[in-house]
């Protein structure tokens, strides 16, 4: 039975005439989803199909890269087989695995980080048009600046330590926080925040209750772009000068022509990109069920008149 | 109904508004003016452009007018009135459940209000057949369903005077009677004063106890008519076949150039 606010049976009309409307069958009707075992087997299909085709690429690309690598006898030091990479992570593990955590707490201090201060001044430019229009172009401005110009000074100013990482990481993911929320909040239905007004809302519920809750979705976008680009700005952090993470074990390795070791720490970079984005994904199935929901119900009819 | 201003809800005086063109200042209404008597049930009729929704806007106090006056007896000149707003476009809160929205109104005053009105939230959703779809998303729900919630909105709000802006446009013809009947209930019983937007004469009739007709674009008042009928006789009523030919050739239906402009 689909959960209602109130489910009670004695509230129901007896005396109108018109059809009802009831949710259609697959619209989290759960008996009636297992009463369609074609609909159920179709769905485990396409579940798998996501997953099958991409692997089946992966399994190729792999058993491709190792035949190149011995039918033409390359050296190690020039490109390691798949193989020689996976036995390298096998064997050293734990050095891996320290590498990733240090680099890990990097990304994710300076995510939240950027979106702290990225959130902080969307608001503040928000609310204070002046202020907008005087740091816009900076903000604009400064991305044309690489990150890799900037990361030799912080090195200078913060040391060889965690922080510099951290503020790396951060300056690349304020951007797209920045901008997504701020265009989220400027593009509030203009008509819905003169709704509001008729109903006598306080600033602060006009902004609770109607901006934010408005400029979520486009901050999600925004999350998704960083959660991606954190990663980079940490390494780049790294390379510049440092003790320990991924980026430090790359560019040792490197220096001493153990590629198969480099190949290693790309592979063990990216889960921290994916976990991100997928923590992203699922605070953003949490936060904002009614986005699923409406392009869910864009795609097909969720009601059906009955009789 | 003589001592017009003694009992009035709403005096609207000459009205006059116009928006900003390229080519000049593009006049909707004229020197517009009405009363709505305290309870009655004012229809605004109107061909379509005739500056409808501007009025409304105007008397919500969301947009200012040139010239003229919006007054409620018994209050300051300049405090907000006393309106709940229904406006063309349903503006459901598509983050919201359905019982999130209809409660936005209370919620917005206080958790007390909010917590007071969920018995009345819950007999209107029941009336207006939406009781399984409290815990559904707008997105999820027909353009009927959506105008049906906010139509609930705006009950709930809980204000003297409703201003609803073709509340029933996106309704079958079934429906439509249906929440005609229950909001001619909801008028009567909670002692509402209701000023409706419609371009259907035939709803105007079977609803109002006052009539306002407006013009072809610029708006201007060219005729106002009250009906004295009780409702329950209205749809047998060969008075109303009257008003409803007097209703339209006030319209300059007889020259059939209602849709045309001046
Ligand atoms: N913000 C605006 N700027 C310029 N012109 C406007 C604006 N709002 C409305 N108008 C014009 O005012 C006229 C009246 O519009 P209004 O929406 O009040 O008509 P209406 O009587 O409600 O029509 P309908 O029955 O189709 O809803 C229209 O010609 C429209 O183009
Ligand atoms: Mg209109």
């Amino acid at each position: 039975m689909r959960k209602t606010f109130f489910n009670r049976p004695e509230l129901r009309h007896a005396e109108l005439d018109a059809p009802r409307l009831v949710p259609a069958p697959g619209a989290g009707n759960d008996e009636a989803d297992k009463a369609a075992p074609e609909t159920t087997w179709r769905r485990v299909h396409l579940g798998l199909g996501r997953w099958i085709y991409p692997l089946a690429l992966m399994a190729a690309l792999i058993v491709a890269w190792e035949m190149v690598v011995e039918g033409f006898a390359l050296p190690r030091y020039i490109l390691p087989s798949p193989s020689l990479v996976g036995l390298t992570l096998w064997e050293k593990w734990p050095i891996f695995l320290a590498h990733t955590w240090v680099t890990f707490q990097e990304v994710v201090a300076g995510g939240l980080l950027g979106i702290v201060v990225g959130i902080g001044l969307a608001l503040i430019m928000f609310f204070f048009l002046p202020l907008e229009k005087a740091l816009y172009p900076f903000l604009i401005a400064s991305q044309n600046v690489p990150v890799f110009a900037i990361a030799p000074l912080l090195v200078v100013w913060f040391g060889y330590g965690f922080l510099p990482k951290v503020l790396m990481a951060a300056i690349i993911v304020f951007f797209p926080i920045t901008v997504s929320s701020l265009d989220g909040l400027k593009r509030t239905d203009p008509d819905l925040v003169r709704l509001f007004r008729t109903m006598g809302a306080t600033p602060a519920q006009m902004l609770w209750k109607l901006r934010v809750p408005a400029a979520l979705p486009a901050l999600f976008s925004g999350l998704k772009i960083s959660a991606v680009y954190a990663t980079i700005g940490a390494v780049i952090g790294e390379w510049v000068g440092a003790g320990a993470g991924l980026g430090y074990l790359m560019l040792s390795a490197n220096a001493q022509l153990r590629v198969a070791e480099v190949f290693g720490a790309i592979i063990c970079l990216t889960p921290i990109g994916l976990m991100l984005l997928g923590v992203v994904i699922l605070a953003e199935r949490i936060l904002l069920p009614w986005q699923r929901i409406a392009r869910e119900s864009r795609i097909g009819r969720r009601f059906e008149l009955q009789p | 109904m003589n001592g017009i201003e003694a009992d009035s809800a709403l005096v609207v005086d000459s009205l006059c508004k116009s928006y900003a063109t390229r080519s000049g200042a593009y006049p909707v209404l004229q020197r517009v003016s009405f009363t709505v008597p305290r309870g009655a049930f004012v229809s605004l009729l109107g061909p379509s452009g005739s500056g409808k929704s501007t009025l409304l806007n105007i008397l919500a106090g969301l947009e200012p007018a040139d010239s003229g006056v919006v007054r409620v007896l018994g209050r300051p000149p300049h405090a907000p009135l006393p309106v709940a707003y229904m406006q063309q476009k349903d503006l459901l809160l598509e983050w919201r459940t359905v019982w999130g929205n209809i409660l936005l109104g209370a919620e917005i005053k206080s958790r007390a209000q909010r917590d007071a009105m969920a018995e009345q939230a819950r007999e209107l959703l029941r009336e207006y057949r939406l009781e399984d779809f409290a815990d559904v998303y707008p997105a999820q729900l027909s353009g009927g369903m959506r105008q049906r919630a906010a139509l609930i909105r705006t009950l709930l709000c809980e204000q003297e005077i409703l201003l609803l802006d073709e509340p029933f446009g996106a309704l079958d013809a079934l429906t439509r009677r249906i929440l005609q009947r229950h909001l001619l209930h909801v008028w009567e019983s909670m002692g509402k004063t209701v000023v409706l937007v419609t371009h259907d004469v035939e709803e105007a009739l079977l609803l109002s106890t006052r009539i306002v007709l407006l013009s072809n674009s610029p708006g201007r008042v060219v005729d106002s008519l009250e009906i004295n009928l009780p409702h329950r006789v209205r749809a047998q009523s060969t008075e109303l076949l009257r008003l409803k030919t007097q209703i339209y050739r006030s319209l300059g239906h007889d020259e059939e150039n209602i849709f045309q402009s001046a």
